[in-house]
Formats: C-alpha cells, structure tokens, sequence
C-alpha cells in the first residue's frame, strides 16, 4: 500500500486536475482490488458482522477467527477483543474501511444510509431479512454456512436443533392448549404478534397467542386482561419488567396471575433469531409450561 | 455616523473571523476520526496512503460539503422566517416542512415504494412530502384573498402536529424493520454517498443564499413592522411569499436529504443576533458561517467522542449549541441590567 504511495508524484495543489484524476484512479484500484478479493475466493476470511444475531451464528460456525470487527451488542464476541465498528444506530464507516473486510454481514435493521454507502464504497453487504420462523432462521443460517465453507456443519447442527424441537412438541400433543401473552414492550404494551419467530415459541410449546388477531403489536391492558391468558411471559427488563410484573399480579382475574404463572425471559437470548437462542427460548418457555 | 462605519467595519472583521474557524474546523473535520489526516502535509508534501486517501476523498470530503450546506441553509433559513415572522421561537422546522418530509418518507417505507426506488427514493418522497405541505399552508393561509403572517404560522404549526401525529399512526402499523428505518431517518445524518444528492445540497446552498441575499435590505425594512415597510416602499407580502417559499424549499432539500437535524435553524441566527446585531447584509452570511461551523464541529464531536461508535448528529447540535446559546444570552441581559443600573 505504501509502495503505490511512493510512486505518486508530488502535488502542488489540492485542485489540481492532476489530483483529482490520481484521486480516482487510486480509489478505483482500491474498489478494483476489494471486488477482486471477493471474486476469488468462495469462502471469505475477513468479516464484519453488524448484528449479534449474525455474530452468534459466526461463532456457532467455528468461524470466529475470521469475523474482524462487530458492533457493540455482539456480547459472544467481546471475550475475543474484536474490533468494534459501531452501534445499531451509527456505524463507523471509517473503521470499516481500515479494517478492509471481504464481506460485510448487515440486517434490515441496520441503517439503510449507513449500508448503502458501504455497498457505494465497493463493499461487498450481505443483508439478512428479519426472518418470520423457525424455518426461516434455518435458511438464513445455511446460506451463511455457504459463505464460510461449512454447510456440513450448519445441517448437522440444524438437524440436531430440529431434533429437540420436535421432542419439545410431542410433550404437548393431546393437551388443552394453553392462552399465552408475550409481552416485550411497556408503555405502550407490546405483544408478540403472529408470524413471527417468537410467536413459533407458543404455537410449539402447544399454546395460543392471545395476540393472534392483532396486526401491529400495541394492545390495552383490557385486551389482556379480557383474552384472560393461563400464561404471561415478559422480555426481563430489569426494574421495568419487575414493575410490569406486579402490574400484572393486582389482575387478579386473569389467570395466569391466579396460578402464579408470570414469567421472565432474557431478551438476549429470546429476540436474537439463531437456531441456537431459537431451541433455548423454547426449551426455557417449555419448563415454564410442561407441568400445567 | 461615524460609529456606524465602525460598527459595520466589525461586523465584517467578525464575518472574517468566522471564515477563518470555518476553514479551521474544516481542517479539524478532514483531521480527527479513525485515522488521523493532516491536509497540509497531503497538499505540500503527499504524505497520504491510498486508504487514507479513499476515507479523505470518499467520506470525509462529501461528509464535510454537506455539512456545510446544511448547516448553512437551515441557519439563513431560521434567520429570514425569525425575520419575516418577526417571532424568535421560529425555526425551519416550525412551518410543518420537516413534518411533511418525514410523513412523505414513512408512507414511502410502510408502504414498500422504497424498495422499488432504491436509495434515491427516500429523498424524493421526503421532497415530495415537504413541498406538499409548503403549497399545504401556502394554500391554507391565501385562500379566502387575505394574506396574514400569523395565521401562517398557526396553519404551519398545526400542520406539524397533524403530520407528527399521521407518523405516528404509521410507525404503530409498521413492521419492525420499517419503524427501524424511519426512526433511523427522523435522527438526522451527515452520511449520504450519492454525489448527485451531495451536490444538489451544495449547489440550492449557494444559490439559496443568493436569493436570500438579495432581500437583506426588504428584511431589514419588514424588521421595522409591515406598515412601515411598504411606507419605505417595501412590497411586503411579495417579499414575504417569495421568502416563505424559497426557504421552505431550500428547507425541504436539506431534510429530505440529512433528516431532521434540530437546533441549528433556531439556534445560530439567535447567536449571530446577539454578536452582530440585526443588520441582515451581514447576519445572513453571518448565520450561514454560523450553522457551518456548528455542523461542522458537531459531526467532529459525533465521530470521536465515543469512538469507534459514532452519534447521531442532533445529539451533539443540542448539547454543543444549547449552552453556548444559554451563556450568550444570560450574558446579553447581564450587560442590558448593568447599562440599566
């Protein structure tokens, strides 16, 4: 890099149209050479992953020698000392390009600004749509096992994972099926709704969302206490969450509060869309319910 | 007469005293961030490496010319309708314009038009929305023949709330992946890589202030009341429509491109008020210096205060622009109290 440096001759003005023509030709070597980077080679080797979720499944590759930088939330990565490139509200454009990643793994949740001008500075973007099912965190998760050369490993895991699902829902053939409410949102309350990939949570553990004929998530704590669920589960907010609680506990003809059936969730592992935090929250939800 | 003279002689010495932390800031945009780049040495000696260089040219360059534009347009902006509606609480974004940019960009993202545009259609459709509500309250304030500035400004702020309300109604149906990218819009950002969306800012900047310019003497006569204006010969209401327009267009441009980036409109022409005086011929170029260099330093201060993260930009207008303000004033009304005394 610095050897090209070298041969640059010296510049009198900034302005010049002698810069600005050496400008370009040095940048489009620098696309050319990351777009080449990228024709070569099937796998890649030098990541930037700008989403836990895609963070963990990096890790549940055995890839995470080649993630190098990740944001803030990657909690699985903080251990190892990656790089950090930014938050999910800002990313730092500038440490990326430092950085020189291969490939760069964003979500639909990321800002589209921020993605679209990494895709304009020749970045290669893979961008993850928030997936609605189990089937679908699968899919996601295969196409980057593709990416990272370890597509055996990615269906044995899968295969494995599917396995304990299955195992969870024969617990639950041939029982009542049980009212559930979801809640990750206060003020205003915000349920699970359906099609989702938390809602598969309840529909495997044999229940119902009360949430199911909703469209936007936003409900009246009427509507709860009126679908009268057998099971209330909130995302753990901390002191939040312990108000909500016992918010929930002066209902007292609901249900779920009759048979002390509140319960807590962690949302690091309950709103993460991995296989892995998939079969976990389902296994969690189902310890809550398979004595009832 | 001759204090005047002094007096004017000043305020340009203070106009090339904002020029020059202007050119200084910029320098400091071109030199903090994840690597460090002196210009001076890029310029004179070439000591750069090609991604230094790739960051200098492709980020921080167009990073740098729209915070200059924006700041600049929002600023003149605030200062001619703080002018024409003779109202220190009005800022560009009180006229509903921010409010009709960012309805037209949630309706673009619920409704999944965006995906067909591309990244250019996000712009458009803020455009879009802004100039919608611009001809709205233009419409709403002439249409029974009689032109008031008050009711403007009430139909303007109405506007914003029906406009803030239709978001919210919108964000509470959206999925969450479409509420991500509104609320991420609505947060305001310096980060654009389109040159053709880059250069439209910088050139509506100039030529806005040109425009702008132009009417100094008009504002400096409305300053004085309308009645008086038009006994000096002032065709007020023209020159309150035509700058209503203009502003709220160059306005529109700037949102519908960087989002909302508060306090800069209100703000730097308060500011400028207090050190140069009222004097439009050199409040305006004043101002436009003025929201360059908050911009600029704030987009300094967003990029390596917490680095690597990096903060919204209307975080770091408010905290860095707010006491500043707070501090002039408070010592605008020590100085009046002691001249009192």
């Amino acid at each position: 890099m610095k050897s090209l440096n070298n041969n640059i001759p010296t510049i009198k003005s900034f302005i010049s149209k002698r810069i600005i023509n050496l400008n370009k030709t040095i940048i489009l070597i620098f696309i050319l050479s990351v777009s080449f980077t990228n024709l070569k080679s099937q796998h890649y080797k030098r990541i930037i992953s700008l989403s836990p979720s895609l963070t963990i499944n990096l890790y549940s590759l055995e890839s995470k020698e080649n993630l190098i930088g990740c944001t803030s939330y990657c909690e699985i990565a903080k251990p190892d000392k990656k790089e950090i490139v930014g938050t999910i509200l800002e990313i730092n454009i500038e440490k990326i390009i430092m950085l020189n990643p291969d490939l760069i793994l964003a979500t639909t949740l990321n800002n589209s600004k921020n993605i679209e001008t990494l895709k304009n500075l020749g970045f290669k973007v893979e961008i993850f749509s928030s997936p609605h099912s189990f089937d679908e965190i699968c899919q996601q998760y295969i196409y980057l096992s593709e990416m990272l050369d370890k597509k055996d490993l990615a269906i044995k895991k899968i295969e494995e994972l599917r396995k304990q699902i299955n195992n969870i829902k024969l617990l639950y053939i041939n029982r009542q099926k049980k009212k559930f409410f979801f809640q990750i949102g206060v003020n205003p309350i915000f349920a699970v709704v359906p099609n989702t990939f938390m809602d598969e949570y309840i529909t495997v553990c044999g229940g119902i969302n009360i949430a199911n004929n909703l469209k936007g998530g936003t409900l009246t704590r009427e509507t709860v206490i009126n679908s009268n669920p057998d099971i209330i589960i909130i995302t753990s907010m901390g002191l939040i969450g312990e108000n909500e609680k016992k918010k929930w506990e002066q209902c007292k003809t609901i249900n779920a509060v009759k048979k002390n059936k509140i319960f807590f969730i962690d949302p690091n592992i309950a709103c993460v869309p991995t296989p892995e935090t998939f079969v976990k929250s389902v296994e969690i939800i189902s310890n809550f319910t398979k004595n009832e | 007469m001759q204090s005047h003279r002094y007096k004017i002689g000043g305020n340009y010495l203070v106009l090339l005293f904002l020029l020059i932390i202007l050119i200084l800031s910029s320098f400091g945009f071109f030199y903090f961030g994840e690597v460090r780049i002196n210009v001076l040495k890029v310029l004179l000696n070439n000591e750069i490496n090609e991604k230094e260089l790739f960051i200098l040219y492709k980020i921080r360059l167009p990073r740098l010319i729209l915070a200059i534009s924006v700041g600049g347009i929002l600023s003149i902006c605030g200062a001619v309708l703080q002018g024409i509606f003779r109202n220190p609480m009005v800022e560009p974004f009180t006229l509903g314009i921010s409010g009709g940019a960012a309805l037209g960009i949630s309706i673009a993202i619920s409704t999944g038009i965006v995906s067909y545009t591309g990244s250019i259609g996000l712009p458009i459709f803020g455009f879009i929305g802004s100039v919608f509500t611009i001809f709205l309250v233009y419409y709403l304030t002439v249409y029974d023949g009689i032109f008031s500035i008050n009711r403007m400004l009430l139909i303007g702020i109405m506007i914003s709330f029906i406009s803030s309300s239709l978001i919210t109604l919108i964000m509470s149906l959206s999925t969450k992946d479409d509420l991500f990218r509104i609320i991420y819009w609505t947060m305001g950002s310096l980060d654009e890589s389109n040159a053709l969306l880059i250069k439209s800012v910088f050139f509506s900047s100039i030529i806005g202030f040109i425009l702008i310019y132009i009417f100094s003497n008009s504002l400096n006569a409305i300053q004085l009341g309308q009645e008086k204006a038009e006994f000096l010969g002032i065709n007020t209401q023209t020159t309150i429509r035509l700058l209503f327009i203009v502003t709220s267009l160059l306005t529109g441009i700037c949102v519908s491109i960087s989002g909302i980036i508060g306090f800069v409109g209100l703000i730097i022409p308060h500011t400028i008020k207090i050190i140069v005086g009222t004097d439009f011929r050199i409040s305006l170029p004043a101002s436009f210096l003025g929201g360059s260099i908050l911009l600029v330093i704030s987009d300094i201060i967003a990029r390596t205060i917490i680095s690597p993260n990096i903060l919204p930009i209307g975080v770091i207008t408010g905290i860095v622009g707010g006491p500043i303000f707070i501090l002039l004033l408070l010592n605008r009304y020590k100085k009046s109290n002691q001249n009192q005394i």
